[in-house]
C-alpha cells in the first residue's frame, strides 16, 4: 500500500487511528483532485466522523489541509461557513433537509473554493429524501462536495452508493489502538494492550473506557451480570433487568444534562421570541435524538458485552486462552468456563444476536432485555 | 477595544446590517454582528452565509479591537437607549463588552470573533460603477418576478447582464418573466453575466436608497458578487446553473395588440379582481375597441367592467392571474400599456412604447 504522502496529511487526520486504506484514498483525493461524493463506511466508533471533518477541512483549505490555517481550524470544529452538516432530524434525515441542502448547493461558496456537505448517519434518509438527494448527486454543482458517513451502508439506496467513491473503514487493529492509547493517554503498554482487546477495535469505546469512570463501571456491571446469570434464579433475572434499565437511565440522564447545558447557553443568546422558539424546537429534536442514541448505545453495550463474556468462556473452555477479549478477567473465565458447555455458550451468543436484530424494530426495551436474559439462561440449562 | 458613538448612529448602522443576521444557521456566531474598530474607523458586519452586509458606524475609536455581539439584543438595546453618547468597551482579555449610555450599563457576553467568517477579498480594480438610480430602478421593476420556489434555485435569482452601455436584468418564476434593459454608463470592459439571488438585490435596493451616493460599484467574481453603495458593502453568493434563455421564451410575432390607459386599466383590474380570490383568473375580453374585464367567484358573486382600448385583431378572450397581471402593468410605468397576444393559450406580453421593459405572462385556461 502506498504510504501517505507528506507529513501534512497525517497531522490533518491525526485523530484517525489505524485506517491506512481510508486515509490513502482521502489523502490522494486531497492531493490529486477530489470526486464530488464520498461514502465513509464501516463499523461504529472507528473514526469515520472525525475523518469526514478532517477531509472537509482539507477540501476547504487553500493548501489542501495545512492544519494551521483558519479554514482548517473552523472546518474541524464544524463552524466553517462553507461546511454544512446534515444529521437525522429525530430518527431520519427528512426530505425538507435535503431540499434545503439542494437549495444551498445551487449557490456558489461563501469564502472557500468549494462547499462541503457532511451527511451523518446517511442511511437514515427516508426514501423520498434519498430520491431527492439522488437528483443532486446525479448533477452536482461543480463546487459541491458530499461526504456521506454511514455505519450501515447496506441500508442506503444502491443508486446513491454507486454515485459515491467508497472509503472503507475497519475495526481499529488492536496494535494500532494500543499504540494510540499509549501515546495519547499515556497508558502503560500492558494496560493499553488489555484495553485494546476489550474494546475490540472500537476506537471511541476504548477512549471512553480510558477516560470515563461511568463507562468502566457499566462494563463491570455487564460482565458481573453475565457471570452471575447461570446461577441466578427467576427473581434475580428480573432484578438484573432492573439493574440494566437503571444503567440505561443513567446514560440517558447524562446525555440530557449535556444537551440541556448547551440549550441554556443558546437560549440566553436568542434575543427575541422567534429565535427562542427556534432554539427550543431544535433542541427538542436533538434531545430526542440524543436520548435515543444513549439508549441504543447502552443496549448495544449490554448485548455485545454479555455475548462477549460467553464468547470468552467458550474460548477458554476450548483451550484458546490467548484469544480472550476480556483479558483482565482471565482468572474468572478459567474458573467458570466448562468444556462441556461449549455448545450452550454458542446458543447464548446466538440468543444475544437475535435480540440485537430485534432492537432494529420498535420493541419495548425492558421486555426484550428480559427475554434475552431468559433465553440465555435457557440455553445454559 | 473602546469606541464612542451616538445612539442614532448605532441604530442606523445596526438597521443596515440587521437583515443579514442569520436566523436559522447552526453556527452560533452568525447570530452576532461583528464590530471592528480600526484606525480607519468602525465597521459592523453581519452575514447569514448567503448575503453579507458591512456598514460603517460613525464614531471615535479610542482603542482598536474587535468583538462579535449578539445582533438582536444589541439592536433592541440600541433602540431603547436615550439619545446620547454610547460607549462600547471590551477590556483586554475579557469575554464581554460593556455598553454604556448615560447611566445605563449593559455587559454583553461576546461570541468568538475568530469563528466569524472572513469576508471574501474582492479585486476592486476589476469592478465597475453604474449610476445608482437607474440600476435600482431596474432592480425594482424586475426582482419581484423571481421565484420563491426553493425547488428551482436558479429561478430564485435575477440574471444580471452588464455591457458597456446597458444593464439587463431578467427574472422569472415560470409563470411570468420580466426583462428590463437600462441604458447606463457602466465602466465595464467586457460583458458580464451573473445570477444574483433576488433577495440580495432587493436588500441592495433598500439599503442603497438611503445612502447618499450617485453610483454603485459592482465587483463580480466567479463565486460571489459585491455591491458597494457609499461605504456600505453587500456581498452575495451567486447562484450556479443555467438561466432560461429569455430570448427564446419571448415570441417574436403576435396576432393582436391592445393599447390601454395604464392607470385606468390597473384601477379596473384591482376592482374586478376582488372577486377573483386565491389565484382564480380574471377574464379579459377584447372586441372592437372595448376591453371587458370580468371575474367570478363561486361563493361570493361576479364582477365585470368595460373600458375603451385601441384594439387590433380578432376578438379574444383570455384569462390571467390578476396579481401577476397587475404587477406587470405596474412595471410598465408609462401612460400607455401595450398588451400583445397570440391566442388564449399562449403567453401575453405587456410593455410600454419602447421595448426596454417586457413582461411576459402565462395565461390561465378559462372554463366555460
Amino acid at each position: 500500500m502506498t504510504p501517505l504522502v507528506g507529513a501534512v496529511d497525517s497531522a490533518l487526520f491525526g485523530n484517525v487511528v489505524g485506517q491506512p486504506l481510508a486515509l490513502t484514498v482521502l489523502g490522494q483525493a486531497l492531493q490529486r483532485g477530489s470526486a464530488h461524493a464520498y461514502l465513509l463506511h464501516g463499523p461504529r466508533g472507528v473514526g469515520k466522523t472525525d475523518a469526514a471533518y478532517a477531509f472537509a477541512a482539507g477540501l476547504l483549505c487553500p493548501d489542501g489541509g495545512c492544519c494551521h490555517c483558519d479554514h482548517c481550524r473552523r472546518a474541524r470544529s464544524g463552524v466553517h461557513v462553507d461546511l454544512e452538516t446534515v444529521a437525522p432530524d429525530g430518527s431520519s434525515i427528512l426530505i425538507d433537509q435535503i431540499r434545503q441542502l439542494t437549495l444551498d448547493a445551487a449557490m456558489r461558496p461563501y469564502e472557500a473554493a468549494r462547499r462541503v456537505y457532511v451527511i451523518l448517519e446517511a442511511e437514515t434518509m427516508t426514501e423520498p429524501a434519498a430520491n431527492a438527494f439522488l437528483k443532486t448527486l446525479e448533477e452536482p454543482p461543480s463546487h459541491a462536495r458530499f461526504v456521506l458517513v454511514s455505519s450501515a451502508p447496506e441500508r442506503l439506496l444502491p443508486t446513491v452508493v454507486s454515485r459515491c467513491q467508497r472509503v472503507p473503514f475497519f475495526r481499529t487493529p488492536a496494535k494500532a489502538l494500543a499504540a494510540h492509547l499509549g501515546s495519547r493517554y499515556g497508558l502503560r503498554a500492558e494496560d493499553a494492550w488489555a484495553l485494546a482487546r476489550v474494546a475490540q477495535g472500537d476506537l471511541s469505546y476504548a477512549e471512553a473506557l480510558t477516560h470515563s469512570q461511568s463507562v468502566r463501571e457499566d462494563r463491570v456491571l455487564v460482565l458481573s451480570l453475565a457471570r452471575e446469570l447461570p446461577s441466578a434464579g427467576f427473581a434475580r433475572v428480573q432484578g438484573m433487568a432492573d439493574e440494566v434499565m437503571a444503567m440505561l437511565g443513567r446514560r440517558v440522564a447524562a446525555a440530557v444534562a449535556c444537551v440541556e447545558d448547551q440549550k441554556t447557553c443558546e437560549m440566553e443568546w436568542a434575543a427575541d421570541a422567534r429565535a427562542r422558539s427556534r432554539v427550543e424546537k431544535a433542541f427538542d429534536v436533538r434531545l430526542r435524538r440524543e436520548k435515543r442514541a444513549a439508549v441504543q448505545a447502552g443496549i448495544d453495550h449490554v448485548i455485545s458485552g454479555s455475548a462477549g463474556w460467553f464468547r470468552d468462556l467458550a474460548v477458554v473452555a476450548a483451550g484458546a486462552e490467548e484469544t480472550v477479549h476480556n483479558f483482565d478477567y482471565l482468572a474468572e473465565l478459567r474458573e467458570d468456563g466448562l468444556p462441556g458447555l461449549l455448545s450452550s455458550y454458542l446458543e447464548v451468543i446466538a440468543a444475544a444476536k437475535r435480540t440485537k436484530e430485534r432492537f432494529r424494530y420498535n420493541v419495548d426495551t425492558r421486555c426484550s432485555l428480559e427475554h434475552m436474559l431468559f433465553s440465555m439462561k435457557e440455553a445454559l440449562l | 477595544m473602546r469606541i464612542v458613538t451616538s445612539k442614532a448612529d448605532l441604530v442606523e448602522a445596526l438597521g443596515i446590517v440587521g437583515r443579514a443576521v442569520s436566523t436559522r444557521s447552526s453556527i452560533q456566531v452568525l447570530t452576532g454582528v461583528l464590530v471592528e474598530a480600526e484606525g480607519a474607523g468602525i465597521t459592523l458586519t453581519a452575514t447569514d452565509m448567503e448575503i453579507s452586509v458591512r456598514a460603517p458606524l460613525r464614531g471615535v475609536v479610542e482603542a482598536t479591537g474587535a468583538a462579535v455581539l449578539p445582533a438582536r439584543i444589541l439592536a433592541e438595546i440600541a433602540k431603547t437607549l436615550s439619545p446620547r453618547e454610547v460607549t462600547l468597551e471590551r477590556k483586554a482579555g475579557e469575554q464581554q463588552v460593556d455598553l454604556s449610555c448615560g447611566e445605563a450599563l449593559f455587559s454583553l457576553r461576546i461570541l468568538p470573533a475568530e469563528d466569524f467568517p472572513r469576508l471574501p477579498l474582492f479585486p476592486i480594480e476589476e469592478g465597475f460603477t453604474v449610476a445608482k438610480e437607474s440600476f435600482l430602478a431596474t432592480v425594482d421593476r424586475v426582482a419581484a418576478s423571481a421565484s420563491r420556489d426553493e425547488t428551482r434555485p436558479v429561478l430564485m435569482g435575477v440574471l444580471v447582464q452588464v455591457a458597456k452601455n446597458v444593464v439587463r436584468m431578467v427574472a422569472t418564476d415560470s409563470y411570468r418573466l420580466s426583462v428590463k434593459e437600462t441604458p447606463v454608463e457602466a465602466s465595464v470592459k467586457e460583458k458580464i453575466q451573473a445570477i444574483v439571488p433576488a433577495r440580495c438585490l432587493t436588500e441592495l435596493s433598500r439599503v442603497a436608497a438611503g445612502v447618499a451616493a450617485d453610483s454603485i460599484t459592482v465587483v463580480p467574481t466567479h463565486n460571489q458578487i459585491l455591491f458597494q453603495a457609499g461605504e456600505v458593502l453587500i456581498i452575495s453568493r451567486l447562484i450556479d446553473g443555467q438561466f432560461p434563455n429569455h430570448k427564446q421564451l419571448i415570441p417574436e410575432n403576435f396576432e393582436s395588440e391592445a393599447i390601454a390607459d395604464r392607470e385606468e386599466f390597473m384601477e379596473s383590474l384591482k376592482r374586478v379582481s376582488l372577486l377573483a380570490p386565491k389565484s382564480a383568473p380574471v377574464r379579459l375580453q377584447f372586441e372592437g375597441n372595448t376591453l371587458t374585464i370580468s371575474a367570478q367567484s363561486q361563493d361570493v358573486g361576479a364582477a365585470r367592467e368595460s373600458m375603451p382600448v385601441q384594439y387590433q385583431g380578432e376578438p379574444l378572450e383570455i384569462g390571467f392571474n390578476p396579481d401577476f397581471l397587475l404587477a406587470g402593468a405596474a412595471g410598465v410605468e408609462e401612460e400607455d400599456l401595450h398588451m400583445r397576444f397570440i391566442s388564449p393559450l399562449r403567453p401575453g406580453l405587456l410593455r410600454g412604447q419602447a421595448d426596454d421593459f417586457l413582461y411576459l405572462i402565462m395565461p390561465i385556461r378559462l372554463g366555460e
